[in-house]
């Protein structure tokens, strides 16, 4: 079990490393840098000084050194066009982001995980097709056009949300939704794939011979077991939630870190995009490392392998 | 063939297949059927509704746009550029992931780990974070946005293919073609690689309405291709600002994005359960 933790921990620096040196070269990528930071119209005497003033005449390797020793202290440099600390301006947005994120992730899992059960209760029923033929249509949407349909009959036509914003948890409901769709759809397809399978084990058979009831059966014995891969799924699922979030907190005005990104890039403020892309990018890869983690001590199994 | 016949005779399979054989067909005729020019401007029709609904414009089946543009004509035109792009896209991750992951699972050695590491580094950016990146210093254009796509999504179909290769290559028709002295490229392209086509095909499949998804996504922040092409995205995005004046601006490119995607997912879902008896198994 040591020697997995040990090996995850390496793993996961050497692709915190490799990430660091892919957000460096993104703004590399075209060339010469100075082209994508300065404005058109700057003479080539702006951009040698600038160059300069940036440390972009010095060799590539100097850079990425400097770069990294900053980005280890939290310092990404200033935003041009928010004009303040890029690293003060991602703090600001961070809460929303996860926020957002972390009731999207909590309805997908609340919806997912009593219906995939019931489907695979109740296999080939009417509940079941409609289940996950309705699973399908969710996976088959992109999460921000039905933002705009949510936001169409809930908040322009029925007038019972806001259509934009950050505020109470009424402004949260319409996001999340858009945000969990995609997910919920994939959970209650698994989860009912697992619990099918976990119905037919001999030691559900036992429980329910030795007269347990059968919500008992289900919870303690066959969700607790069964449901360990959907954790593994769930951590990968965090970078398909962040991807999804650039999008949705742009539909519905959300201030978060995927607004940011996306306003940045309009400013052409590459700073600001190059460091909330890193810390995001390092956010799932310690996410995913802590989800492995718990995977040990969720699965007896690999302790003992 | 057993798996070809198992396909054919699920009903999933059809309903996939019928969606995309409709969809293909709107992208091929669309443009010669659509009833307007998607371009010509009718000021006087602005945000016209549907011509089915009350006050609705007369010949214009889906309504009319901020512009007074056809949406019906747009939604057809921009079923042909999904397309090229979701396939374009997919052809080119699916061959670069095939190459590297048959390389790397046959060779093994410092390629094999340089490679797949570089593999778990992509993996960790967020797919459209990474995509939207690129885009934005790269620039926007079609070929930009295809070869973002196609570039970036290499590491799934090197990842199964370097696992098949690697169940397969102690086999003995692999031994027996290495006894005969086939070349190693011979080996690896004439006796694995076709033992490998069917998950990329399933993965591919797909993953075609992953990328159709994601290209309008980065089209509706702007990001996409640029105008005069017609895109489902940008359709979106220009009609965000009328959402309550002009629903359907929004609404039918999107059911356009659904449709196509959920023929491809239920095609790949009936792939899976034909392909991979013991997915089927589990998922029955």
């Amino acid at each position: 079990m040591y020697a997995f933790l040990v090996k995850r921990i390496i793993h996961t620096i050497f692709v915190v490393f490799g990430v660091t040196l892919l957000s460096f070269f993104l703004i590399h990528l075209s060339g010469d840098p100075t082209g994508l930071l300065l404005p058109p119209g700057a003479t080539n005497e702006d951009r040698a000084e600038f160059r300069q003033r940036m440390g972009f005449d010095e060799p590539l390797i100097i850079q990425y050194k400097l770069f990294l020793f900053n980005a280890v202290k939290g310092d990404f440099g200033k935003s041009y066009y928010f004009n303040q600390s890029v690293m003060k301006l991602i703090g600001e947005r961070v809460p929303a982001t996860v926020e957002l994120n972390l009731v999207a992730m909590l309805m997908a899992l609340g919806v997912a995980i009593p219906l995939g059960v019931i489907s695979a209760k109740k296999k080939d029923s009417l509940i079941d097709r409609t289940g996950m033929v309705g699973a399908i249509f969710g996976m088959s949407m992109p999460n921000y056009w039905l933002g705009m349909m949510l936001i169409i009959l809930f908040a322009v036509k029925l007038g019972w949300l806001p259509t934009s914003g950050r505020g109470g948890f009424e402004h949260l409901i319409l996001p999340s939704i858009a945000l969990a769709a995609g997910m919920w759809a994939l959970f209650a397809r698994l989860t009912r794939s697992l619990m099918i399978e976990v119905f037919s084990e001999d030691y559900i058979r036992t429980a329910r011979a030795k007269g347990l009831k059968e919500g008992r059966v289900v919870l303690r014995h066959a969700i607790k077991n069964g449901m360990i891969p959907l954790v593994t799924v769930v951590g990968i699922q965090v970078g398909q939630l962040i991807s999804g979030t650039v999008i949705v907190e742009v539909v519905f005005g959300w201030p978060g870190i995927g607004r940011l990104i996306v306003q940045a890039i309009f400013a052409r403020d590459y700073p600001t995009v190059q460091a909330c892309v890193l810390i995001l990018a390092v956010a799932f890869v310690l996410i995913n490392m802590l989800v492995d983690v718990l995977y040990i001590y969720l699965d007896p199994r690999i302790k003992i392998n | 063939m057993k798996s070809l016949r198992r396909l054919l005779e699920s009903k999933t399979a059809i309903v996939g297949l019928v969606i995309l054989a409709l969809s293909v067909l709107a992208a091929i005729i669309g443009p010669s059927i659509a009833p307007y020019d998607p371009h010509e401007q009718q000021l006087k029709l602005r945000l016209k509704a549907p011509s089915w609904l009350p006050g609705g414009a007369e010949g214009h089946w889906l309504g009319t746009d901020q512009l007074g543009r056809d949406v019906l004509s747009r939604v057809l035109w921009g079923t042909r550029i999904s397309l090229i792009i979701g396939l374009s896209a997919v052809f080119i991750a699916g061959a670069l992931g095939l190459m590297l992951g048959l390389i790397c699972g046959y060779y093994g050695g410092k390629i094999d780990t340089i490679i797949m590491r570089l593999g778990d580094i992509q993996l960790a950016f967020p797919f459209i974070l990474l995509v939207i990146a690129i885009v934005a210093v790269l620039g926007t254009s079609l070929i930009n946005v295809i070869l973002v796509f196609g570039v970036a999504g290499w590491v799934i179909y090197a990842r199964t293919a370097r696992g098949i290769v690697l169940s397969l290559k102690e086999k003995e028709f692999v031994e027996a073609a290495r006894a005969l002295g086939f070349r190693d490229r011979n080996i690896l392209y004439g006796q694995i690689m076709p033992n490998a086509l069917t998950s990329m095909i399933v993965i591919a499949t797909v993953r075609v309405g992953q990328v159709i998804i994601w290209e309008s996504g980065l089209s509706f922040l702007g990001l996409g291709i640029p105008p005069p092409i017609i895109t489902w995205g940008r359709m979106l995005a220009e009609g965000r600002p009328y959402l309550s004046t002009g629903w359907w601006c929004c609404t039918f490119p999107g059911i356009a994005i659904m449709l196509i995607v959920l023929g491809l997912n239920l095609l790949g879902d009936a792939m899976i359960d034909a392909f991979d008896p013991r997915f089927s198994r589990e998922s029955s």
